[in-house]
């Protein structure tokens, strides 16, 4: 994915360079020619959204930003930021993306030179005009997006960035975009967190072969993998606070499990459960308001539900049965929480109020059900199958179940992008464990990470 | 198996790692006065014509204290050589159950003897599972199998406080195999000796 990714970007920039100024409009008629496997229907074709509606879409081109002086820092700057916003945009599927190839056919030009016709040749609806300069030392990058048909600007915005981090200004700005245009919160700038023995580091004070398993944090889009936690021992399931400056996860740094808060851009680690090899703590997750934490715990005898407040007080039992429950976790609007439990027999899923009380089981099974993870209005969730394990989610308006991954490897620890628009899941499609993403409805196979085995994937809020 | 005969190639075991590891401090090569019947046995393996551990007249009767006093090889040994030669049987499962089956028993009360008389061993069960189902409910499952061995121990007798649990569900597999010979290996509770 990633070598397409750069094959396309040489093709385009050679496309570039190569380029000679021509008549614009022969130009443009070799573009259709060229590409009319792409551009064949000058009506579009029908696109399922990701909100589940079928429309066409509008198609967008992102022509080469424009630069100033010829200056090759300058030129890939500006290349770096364009191919991410394209990943980015294209990522949300409320656009039809122009392909960078097709785009770079033809000529970049200002907003305000823009050769509408030769756009609408191609099939564009709009144009997205982008221009980069160095301005001390912040990147100025200057944005329109441009209706094709009426010739005015729908978007424009001026972005002060910085050089260290322009994948993340591209990020803001496909945000920023979708936001604007359609109402709609963008990913482009949340993370994924999870674990990984990558480093093959060796759990100390063990005579078996064991490695440790730290947490690492990775873009939406798996750029900028780094280890977060130096614990030198088993550190599983990270989950996001609602600020993304925080994480808790569970860790056997003790020699038993408990759970902790670690701040990530300061120091900071605190054990809000108090666990000791009498009270073990599992499987934490912050409420959306970021004041406390859900989580499994064997403190009375087997796995029940608990929460606390991250300052540790306020501990509250939500469960209590003989059964195993476990993998607990809050609704968008922290009024519930998801959860499995074996009370019937075999692991299915449950909600029930933040405050315990009777649960209401969603999901039937003919296996077990684990690791739900709560979208606005479903509930998705790990399902076993013969032979392995696979995505599922369960609307809750209809309670109806759907299949989302199928016979490519096993699938399971769902997470849930914020915008319920997307879900990274552990696969082994790729041989070892990896991360990767699909959209809701099952399309779109992103790999995320590909170095040592991967699990627990958790997408953070912002 | 008896009891006598457990002892006695936990001692044979002991013994021979010992003098494969170049012995950091030799040990039982001398004849000493003559320990209960056990430990007359292994003494007499050095030169062992092979003759058959002479069917042991009776169990003796509770003659502990003194052979522990006398040198014993798990007794010199700090936690990490003890865990290295795991005197402490592990203790296997069926698939995606927490039951300790009849041979499990037999382990366990196994292991409750050794413990009995090394009276001031702590000890960590690790439960673990294979890899089949999904992380989360492995840690459950590891749980759950880690206590299950436990409360059979503590019903043998040994005190709670000298255990303690721990899951690691399908985190660590002692074989990496994808078979199902492969996953019975890896569905167990594991001893960790941890103090002495």
């Amino acid at each position: 994915m990633r070598s397409t990714l750069f094959c396309l970007a040489a093709v385009m920039g050679s496309t570039l360079y190569a380029w000679t100024p021509a008549p614009v409009r022969s130009d443009a008629a070799a573009v259709v020619d060229a590409t009319s496997g792409d551009l064949d229907d000058q009506q579009g074709e029908l696109r399922v959204t990701l909100d589940g509606t079928t429309r066409r879409l509008p198609r967008l081109a992102i022509p080469s930003f424009l630069t100033s002086g010829g200056d090759a820092t300058l030129d890939e700057t500006a290349r770096t930021v364009a191919d991410v916003l394209w990943q980015d945009i294209n990522f949300e599927r409320e656009f039809q993306m122009i392909s960078q190839q097709t785009a770079a056919m033809i000529p970049p030009a200002s907003a305000e030179s823009l050769p509408y016709a030769t756009w609408s040749q191609a099939g564009a609806d709009e144009v997205l005009v982008g221009s980069v300069e160095f301005v001390d030392d912040t990147v100025m990058v200057e944005v329109r997006v441009m209706n094709v048909a009426r010739k005015i600007s729908t978007f424009g915005k001026r972005y002060s960035c910085s050089a260290k981090s322009l994948r993340l200004c591209a990020h803001t700005i496909s945000d920023e975009v979708h936001k604007e245009r359609f109402g709609l919160d963008g990913v482009a700038r949340t993370k994924l967190a999870f674990t990984s023995d990558r480093d093959g580091e060796r759990l100390v004070g063990t005579i078996e072969e064991r490695s440790i398993k730290e947490i690492y944090i990775a873009d939406y889009d798996g750029h900028g993998q780094r280890r977060v936690t130096v614990r030198g021992s088993l550190n599983l399931s990270p989950a996001w606070a609602p600020d993304s400056r925080s994480i808790t996860y569970q860790s056997h740094k003790s020699g038993f499990v408990d759970i902790y808060i670690q701040q990530l851009y300061e120091i900071g680690l605190t054990r809000p459960a108090h666990g000791t090899d009498q009270a073990q703590n599992f499987l934490p997750k912050f409420s959306p308001d970021g004041t406390r934490l859900v989580f499994a715990s064997s403190r009375d005898g087997n796995w029940e539900i608990y929460t606390v407040k991250v300052d540790g007080t306020d501990l509250r039992r939500l469960t209590s049965n003989r059964a195993d429950d476990g993998a607990p976790t809050w609704s968008p609007n922290g009024a519930q929480i998801a959860f499995t439990s074996d009370r019937t027999g075999s692991n299915q899923i449950y909600i029930m109020s933040a405050d315990g009380g009777p649960a209401e089981k969603v999901t039937s099974e003919p296996r077990k059900a684990d690791r739900p993870t709560w979208a606005l209005d479903y509930i998705a969730f790990s399902a076993e199958v013969p032979g392995g394990t696979e995505i599922k989610k369960v609307v809750l308006g209809t309670r109806q179940t759907i299949q989302l991954t199928e016979g490519a490897g096993s699938n399971e620890s769902p997470t849930v992008a914020p915008n319920g628009r997307h879900i990274a899941f552990v696969t082994t499609r790729w041989g070892k464990e990896q991360i990767a993403v699909i959209d809701a409805d099952g399309r779109n196979v992103r790999r995320i990470t590909t170095a040592g085995n991967n699990r627990y994937p958790s997408w953070s809020n912002r | 198996m008896s009891r006598s005969s457990l002892l006695s190639l936990l001692l044979v075991g002991s013994l021979s790692m010992a003098a494969a590891c170049g012995g950091k401090k030799p040990p039982v090569t001398t004849p000493t006065p003559p320990p209960p019947t056990p430990q007359a046995i292994v003494s007499t393996t050095p030169t062992r014509p092979p003759d058959p551990p002479a069917p042991v007249p009776e169990p003796p009767p509770i003659m502990v204290p003194e052979p522990e006093v006398f040198s014993d090889p798990l007794a010199s040994m700090d936690t990490d050589e003890i865990n290295r030669q795991a005197p402490l049987a592990p203790v296997f499962f069926g698939y995606d159950s927490d039951e300790v089956d009849a041979e499990g028993q037999r382990v366990l009360t196994a292991n409750a003897d050794i413990l009995t008389k090394y009276s001031s061993w702590t000890i960590t069960i690790e439960g673990h599972s294979d890899e089949r189902g999904t992380a989360e409910y492995n840690l459950a499952l590891g749980e759950r199998r880690a206590m299950s061995a436990m409360g059979y121990l503590l019903s043998l007798g040994i005190s709670a406080e000298r255990i303690r649990t721990v899951s690691y569900g399908k985190e660590f597999p002692f074989d990496p195999g994808q078979n199902e010979a492969a996953w019975s290996r890896n569905r167990r509770g594991h001893f960790v000796v941890t103090a002495k």
